[in-house]
């Protein structure tokens, strides 16, 4: 069950609720309140929530987490309104026949609470006097201690070019895998093995009889079950120091811009045209560098479409899907099982290439592979001068906008209707041009549609947690987008609200 | 006539049977050319669902054919 309470939060009474005669270890979280934060005195503190979606995520996370780790059961509590110095804003209890389960789905859970669950809370500083809203979200990596220091990424730290700094990055990185196919296994494996910190797997199929002989994360047991979670489980067993994420789900303009969230690198490892365009434009929108591959019997190839660099996009080389029926997939092609594996790792090998930020992955131009002859040739690609992506303007950071196809983020905020949606008191000390900005205090948030007929529509607050909550309670409006950076970021990629 | 080596990719691999040929062309053009291989193989793809790459560069299918260019005619794939 997650709570959520204005009453001061009872770890015994908690734990209680747990109590079952077949569990072997309760492990259990409190986070508190602590008196400082960023070397600032903290004076009080003040919680707020989105509720009904703040409960509806936080249940999601919990039986997700049943499903998960082999535990028997878990509950977690989140304080709302102010909570005194030095008492428990949240606490998370799992019990399990083994501690080792229940460690790990503790951990998990409190950092899926801290990421997903509308919560965020407000500081007054003892410094000040002022009071400041500030997302409940952490990013803390979910690897246990410093992965740089972990005996098992020790070969690996030695390569120049990986060091300390880069298998932090790596643990610090969330990447998302569409497809859990002939190429997808091969990338999770060594992409887990590798120790990307946050590896989230989308796959709305089932494991088939004829999939064994290049899906070699499936055993013959697997047959019959979604690829995606058969894959998490056996990616969990491989390596329980990072943390893996499972859709059972195919990629859809439904599923896919909530998955893109706080993702860092996407790869499409998908089996179907429709899905790559999707991907791709969502990736390209969204400002996230996306991994490309693909594979016919014995030829392959793979590429790195970047929307901060200088080669184009996916549809500069093929603006639209060939007519059906024109190509073939592997199921009916035919594909040999060594082509999916030596593609899949040169995706692999692109992934890592762009997270540790090595110069000479595959950026501009796409790598083609004769499997059986075991040439390369690496063809340059260049932005076509009639493709919609000319508009594009890099941006200086991961774009933070969750968007839906159709629109590029920057012509979106280009012509948009920016409207801040923090309160009042929020805005002491904001530059001018903020200030400016229509302001819909969350009092008033059901009107937005009403009081605002301009689309696109873009909704803006300090962190960008509550935007998201803001769209989700007006029902996901068309036109209506959640900038989820801060908004304090909006001018470095807004030049027109600057003056 | 103009001597051309053409590589093949995916499903041209698939339908011409063979990886790279050597042959002698009257077509001006990258796109004459294609069209002519694609009637000799039976390719399911007309001219402008393909990618010609020269000299590792992409390159415009109106482009001319040379005596000794080397082409590569690539197809898309979706395969995963």
């Amino acid at each position: 069950m997650f709570q959520l309470s204005e009453q001061r939060l009872r770890p015994q009474e908690l734990g209680r609720a747990l109590a079952a005669g077949r569990a072997g270890a309760l492990v259990t979280f409190e986070g508190w309140v602590r008196d400082h934060n960023d070397g600032r005195p903290v004076e009080a503190l003040e919680y707020e929530a989105f509720e009904a979606m703040a409960r509806s995520v936080g249940e999601a996370i919990l039986a997700a987490a049943r499903a998960r780790f082999a535990i028997l059961d878990a509950h977690a509590a989140h304080r709302l309104g102010p909570v005194p110095v030095g008492e428990a804003a949240v606490w998370v209890g799992v019990t399990a026949e083994h501690r080792q389960e229940a460690f790990l789905a503790a951990r998990w859970i409190m950092d899926e609470i801290k990421r997903l669950v509308p919560v965020w809370k407000r500081e007054t500083y003892g410094d000040t006097g002022r009071a400041e809203w500030l997302h409940a979200e952490s990013g803390a990596p979910a690897t246990a201690g410093d992965p740089a220091a972990d005996p098992r990424y020790l070969h690996q730290v030695r390569v120049p070019g990986v060091g300390a700094d880069g298998q932090r990055r790596l643990a610090a990185a969330r990447v998302l895998v569409i497809g859990a196919g002939g190429l997808g296994c091969p990338v999770l494996q060594y992409l887990a093995a590798a120790g990307v910190g946050t590896l989230v797997v989308a796959d709305g199929d089932r494991v088939d009889v004829g999939n064994l002989h290049r899906q070699v994360l499936f055993g013959a047991a697997d047959v019959g079950r979604n690829k995606a979670e058969a894959a998490a489980e056996r990616l969990r067993a491989l390596n329980p120091h990072i943390a893996l994420a499972a859709h059972a789900d195919a990629a859809t303009p439904a599923t896919l811009p909530g998955w893109l969230v706080g993702t860092d690198l996407v790869l499409d490892c998908a089996d179907d045209f429709e899905v790559t365009y999707l991907v791709h434009d969502a990736c390209w929108q969204a400002g996230i560098p996306l991994v490309q591959a693909a594979v016919h019997q014995v030829d392959g190839w793979v590429q790195v479409v970047d929307p901060a660099g200088e080669a184009g996009c996916f549809r500069c080389q093929w603006p639209e899907p060939p007519p059906p029926g024109c190509v073939e997939t592997c199921a009916r092609a035919g594909v040999l099982n060594v082509t999916a594996g030596l593609i899949g790792l040169h995706q692999a090998t692109q992934a890592l290439a762009v997270l540790l930020g090595w110069p000479d992955a595959v950026r501009d131009g796409t790598l083609y592979v004769d499997v059986v002859g075991g040439g390369t040739r690496r063809v340059r690609r260049e932005p076509r001068p009639d493709c919609p992506c000319r508009g594009h303007v890099p941006w200086p950071e991961r774009q933070d906008l969750v968007l839906r196809p159709g629109l590029t983020a920057a012509t979106l905020l280009a012509r948009a209707c920016i409207v801040d949606i923090r309160q009042p008191e929020e805005r002491a000390g904001d530059p001018e041009w903020i200030r400016q900005l229509p302001l819909v205090p969350r009092e008033r948030w059901l009107e937005i549609p009403r009081l605002f007929t301009q689309r696109p529509l873009v909704l803006c607050c300090a962190h960008g947690v509550r935007t998201r909550a803001c769209v989700e309670l007006l029902g996901r409006p068309d036109g209506v987008y959640a900038w989820t950076g801060r908004i304090h970021d909006l001018p470095e990629t807004v030049p027109v609200r600057k003056s | 006539m103009n001597h051309v080596t053409i590589d093949y990719y995916a499903v041209l691999r698939e339908r011409s049977g063979r990886r790279r040929e050597t042959r002698a062309t009257a077509a001006p053009t990258l796109r004459a050319l294609y069209e002519e291989l694609r009637a000799a193989y039976a390719f399911p793809l007309a001219a402008d669902r393909v990618l010609a790459a020269v000299a590792e560069r992409y390159v415009d299918m109106d482009g001319p054919v040379t005596d000794g260019l080397e082409v590569a005619f690539i197809p898309p794939v979706a395969g995963g």
